[in-house]
């Protein structure tokens, strides 16, 4: 309570500097001429709170956030205020019954990070703000969309300017190189590997984000022409699509931990099993995952990275305003912030969360370009070199197909 | 009229709720541009792989988890008395009681699974594991560490309502009367005093039973998962970002709600089955009695049950306990390494404003349930009073996701989100129906004859009440408070829905924690949701102990 009434008071004192600001107003517009209407937007942002809306379980991201939150009150006068979701859907169903029960403006979420699924089903729904706000950021200049075609296109689906991109996630195995000498770098090895270890491998359950990613990594890997995943499922010849997965899996699930009869709920469940030395071989869309889960105590040092030779698959999160924001000025300020060289550089450090940037470096001005591949290495991580070959997401229909399949093989028991 | 008052706080959201599960169930979903009414989706969820088998694994674990509960509850009672074990219990039960439900489970999983404390005792000077063993237990295929840790949980609570109905009904009263009818102890509490306690306990045993079959956060973590059941693919299918599957969510909450009703219908026949054989067997005679049985042959094994399963829950509080100050521990160690509070890294700073706030809601809400409840205890209205009942018990019986989006919208339309009073309306339609759950038996078996005697001195009826029955009723009003501040703590999602997600209480810390990769965490996370309503409960304890000196007429049944 005490909290909420400082923050009151702090923007109370913010909105009085605002008003000493506001008669410095024609000094300040012939300052800021040029930027015309980012000006405007860092105007009307002094002292309004962003509710920033984001996933909150890993202690290292809360507090790159916090980071930023700290940096955007100094910058703007801007109160970001982090709310900690166990899963991005809470958010997207709040959006929602604001929706339905007719709240157009004063909504609850500023800022939300998003991607995939949830992104289109935002979109679908119409509950996202449609004025093109993300190309409009200052800090978009050095984003290169030819490039990097997944800046702009979330899953296979054209994101409009409807969300702006944040970071980048990639597979990647961790593997205990105590145990493991060279490792089993493609879908063939693996399950060789599998078979010759029995019980030391397993992977979250689909749903779960990581475990339908596994499938989805291994199926591009298994399939003859990799172009028939980029299109929706129902064009193609699904069933016959998928039937080498299933054979992978059908060959490969009695060597799994505890027989495949039960799988690790989430990915933090399958750290622990690893450094429980239950499994071996763990997986995550974090390349850094591995390197802070070290720092953390919760792996040991012999844990290392690999990714399959062939590529690994990559995608872009997001963040976007939903269509009734209370500030959607500020969180446009927020969101161009989080895409600054400065704020993308900061992320990218191992040392603070190890998100790689969706910046294009070679665009950046020199110095910049300079910290950015001077960054600090940590031996359980790939370098950028290793991590170059990415595979992009296959259209999202296939994921729906995956998991219900999947579903009705592996989990309707007897 | 207050009941009146407390029928719309109460039933106006219940409503928004049921709107909320109902409509989309029958493919109403204006926004997602489906609407007319279909019964496609109840076909499809049927369809669904795996259904019938995760309806079953909900039965199952429910009837027997509840089955287990309720007659190691009556057994316990049943021996209590003759082995002065009433005080010694209630000291066991207490911690067990005031811990939410996903803390008992984190606590079970710590113990048995194949890293857990109970492989470490033996490993490796006996088994030979340097590694834990891959073996498929905690959770298992059958659900059986499932229904370990329901009925760690709910014995428990059925022991303290147990143990209240005990002092109503006056045994020492009736214990000659069965000796003298030729009943030996045991039968002649199923002959005679049993039916009298299980009438009184029927309510909060069929509550018991509805929470088994709707339970998400325990079956997350103790449940099998290939399939799960059905309550935790409901909850999976409404965190699906697609849309198809929050219809499916709703129309697999219908199907949950009828199989709870199903549940309830079977237990009640059950028991009337039970009561119709004795009640044969008295008419035909029978004693049931057999000579030569030492006592000691049912007695030990059953309390060795009873004593497995409240341990269980125990060891698991402790060692998930021990996990936040640790910062080595690694199998097959018996106990850590390396002690230290690294994993405390936020500082213990960071959770006071989470402890304020989990204080102020769980006070407030208690103390308004405690209100209502006594109002609609005293106030009963004849019309309508069944189903209205009925109605408030809702909450707990519906899956919590679905019932809640209903609620958000309402609470959204009447622009009261993200407020304190939202957030304590939200907690006090899940606390109201524990604390009328717990104080209801009893206040309804309260001894009219104090009250015509409060009456022929002229008292008022507040008098009546504040002079009267509240200082006789003083432990059972402490004691449903504690409940109530329990449940209260306990709430995460009616926390983050009607308080737009910047309500930071214990609870909400402890699941983002309990997200974290490192069993430290899960260990704060779980001592966290501990710290409150156990001293709640100490103090509520040491203030019964107090009152009682002052009456003698608690302590005679004591």
């Amino acid at each position: 309570m005490f909290e909420t009434f400082y923050k009151i008071n702090k923007a109370f004192v913010l909105r009085i500097a605002f008003c000493g600001l506001f008669c410095l107003l024609p000094i300040y517009s012939a300052l800021a001429l040029h930027d015309d209407e980012f000006g405007s937007l860092k105007l009307n942002s002094i002292g309004r709170e962003v509710a920033f809306h984001a996933w909150g379980g890993s202690p290292a991201i809360n507090d790159y956030i916090q980071w930023v939150a700290s940096q955007v009150d100094t910058q703007y006068g801007i109160t970001l205020n982090h709310v900690k979701l166990t899963n991005t859907s809470h958010a997207v169903s709040r959006i929602l019954a604001e929706k339905i029960a007719g709240r157009a403006e004063n909504g609850s979420v500023d800022l939300l990070w998003v991607n995939g699924e949830n992104f289109t089903r935002m979109k679908e729904t119409g509950l996202l703000r449609e004025d093109g706000w993300a190309y409009n950021l200052p800090s978009f200049r050095y984003v290169n969309t030819q490039k990097m075609p997944d800046t702009i296109s979330d899953f296979g689906i054209p994101t409009l300017g409807l969300e702006s991109p944040w970071g980048r996630a990639q597979f990647v195995f961790g593997y205990d190189s105590n145990i493991i000498k060279s490792p089993p770098n493609s879908a063939v090895k693996l399950l060789n590997w599998i078979k010759t270890n029995s019980g030391k491998f397993s992977y979250p359950q689909p749903p779960d984000f990581i475990g339908t990613s596994f499938l989805k990594q291994l199926l591009l890997q298994l399939v003859e022409n990799r172009e028939v995943l980029y299109q929706p499922a129902s064009n193609t010849n699904a069933e016959e699509i998928l039937e080498p997965l299933w054979k992978w899996l059908d060959e490969a699930h009695p060597f799994f931990w505890r027989r495949a009869e039960t799988f690790p709920v989430n990915n933090a469940h399958m750290n622990r099993l690893l450094g429980d030395t239950e499994i071996s071989i763990a997986m995550s869309f974090n390349p850094a995952e591995f390197a802070s889960a070290i720092e953390q105590g919760i792996l040991s040092s012999d844990v290392k990275s690999f990714i399959f030779e062939e590529g690994s698959l990559g995608n872009v999160h997001f963040v976007t305003i939903p269509y009734n924001a209370s500030s959607p000025d500020a969180a446009k300020l927020v969101a161009d912030f989080l895409l600054s060289p400065e704020a993308q550089l900061h992320k990218a450090n191992i040392q603070i969360w190890g998100d790689p940037t969706v910046l294009d470096i070679e665009m950046l001005p020199a110095n910049v370009k300079k910290s950015f591949k001077s960054l600090p290495q940590h031996p359980a991580m790939l370098t950028m070199q290793e991590l170059q070959n990415v595979i992009p997401e296959p259209h999202p229909s296939w994921v729906k197909l995956i998991e219900e399949e999947w579903q009705k093989r592996y989990a309707a028991g007897s | 009229m207050a009941r009146y008052s407390i029928i719309i706080i109460c039933v106006l959201p219940v409503f928004a709720g049921l709107l909320g599960v109902f409509l989309p169930a029958f493919g109403w979903f204006p926004i997602y541009g489906k609407s007319h009414f279909t019964f496609e989706i109840l076909v499809q969820t049927f369809n669904q792989p795996g259904f019938l088998h995760s309806v079953w694994l909900s039965v199952s674990t429910a009837l027997l988890s509840t089955f287990l509960a309720y007659w190691l509850c009556i057994f316990t009672l049943i021996y209590s008395q003759k082995l002065k074990l009433h005080s010694t219990l209630k000291k066991i039960i207490a911690p067990l009681i005031a811990v939410p439900h996903i803390t008992v489970a984190m606590g079970i999983l710590f113990l048995i699974q194949p890293s857990g404390w109970v492989f470490r005792i033996f490993s490796p000077w006996l088994t030979g594991w340097q590694t834990p063993p891959d073996l498929n237990i905690a959770p298992d295929l059958y659900g059986v560490t499932l229904i370990i840790g329901l009925t760690a949980k709910e014995l428990p609570f059925l022991l303290l309502v147990g143990f209240t109905v005990l002092k109503q009904v006056n045994i020492s009263r009736y214990r000659q009367q069965i000796t003298s009818f030729g009943y030996g102890p045991i039968s002649g509490w199923f002959h005679i005093i049993h039916p009298m306690i299980a009438a009184r306990m029927r309510v909060c045993v069929l509550i018991v039973l509805c929470f088994s079959v709707s339970v998400v956060d325990m079956a997350l973590i103790l449940a099998p998962s290939t399939p799960a059941p059905l309550a935790v693919k409901i909850f999976n299918w409404y965190q699906s970002p697609d849309i198809n599957s929050q219809l499916i969510a709703a129309s697999a909450a219908v199907y949950l709600l009828l199989i709870a009703l199903c549940c309830c219908v079977f237990w009640i026949a059950c028991g009337a089955g039970f009561r119709t054989v004795f009640r044969f067997l008295s008419y035909r005679g029978a004693r049931l009695t057999v000579r030569g049985l030492p006592h000691k042959l049912i007695i030990l094994p059953v309390l060795a049950l009873i004593m497995f399963v409240l341990i269980m829950g125990i060891m698991g509080l402790l060692s998930a306990g021990i996990w936040g100050f640790v910062e080595v521990w690694r199998f097959p160690d018996i106990l850590p390494e390396k002690w230290g509070l690294v994993s405390w890294r936020n500082g213990f700073a960071a959770y006071i404003p989470p402890f304020i706030n989990t204080l102020i809601i769980g006070f407030i809400t208690s103390i308004l349930a405690l209100i209502s409840a006594i109002i609609w205890l005293e106030y009963p209205a004849k019309s309508l009073s069944k189903v209205t009942e009925a109605l408030v018990y809702i909450p707990l019986l519906l899956p919590q996701t679905g019932f809640l989006f209903g609620m958000q919208v309402l609470i959204i339309w009447l622009e009261v989100d993200g407020l304190y009073i939202t957030v304590i309306w939200a907690h006090y339609l899940f606390v109201f129906p524990y604390t009328l759950l717990t104080l209801g038996p009893i206040w309804r078996r309260f001894d009219v004859r104090y009250e015509l005697l409060g009456a022929s001195f002229g008292f008022s009826k507040f008098k009546r009440l504040w002079r009267i029955k509240m200082p006789l009723m003083a432990v059972p009003v402490i004691t449903s408070f504690a409940i109530g501040f329990a449940v209260s703590s306990a709430l995460y999602l009616p926390t983050i829905f009607a308080g737009n997600g910047t309500f930071l209480t214990l609870t909400t810390e402890a699941v983002t924690l309990a997200a974290n990769a490192s069993r430290q965490a899960a260990g704060i996370a779980a001592l966290l949701q501990m710290i409150l309503p156990l001293v709640i409960f100490i103090i509520a304890g040491i203030y019964i102990r107090f009152r009682l000196h002052n009456f003698s007429y608690f302590r005679i049944s004591h």
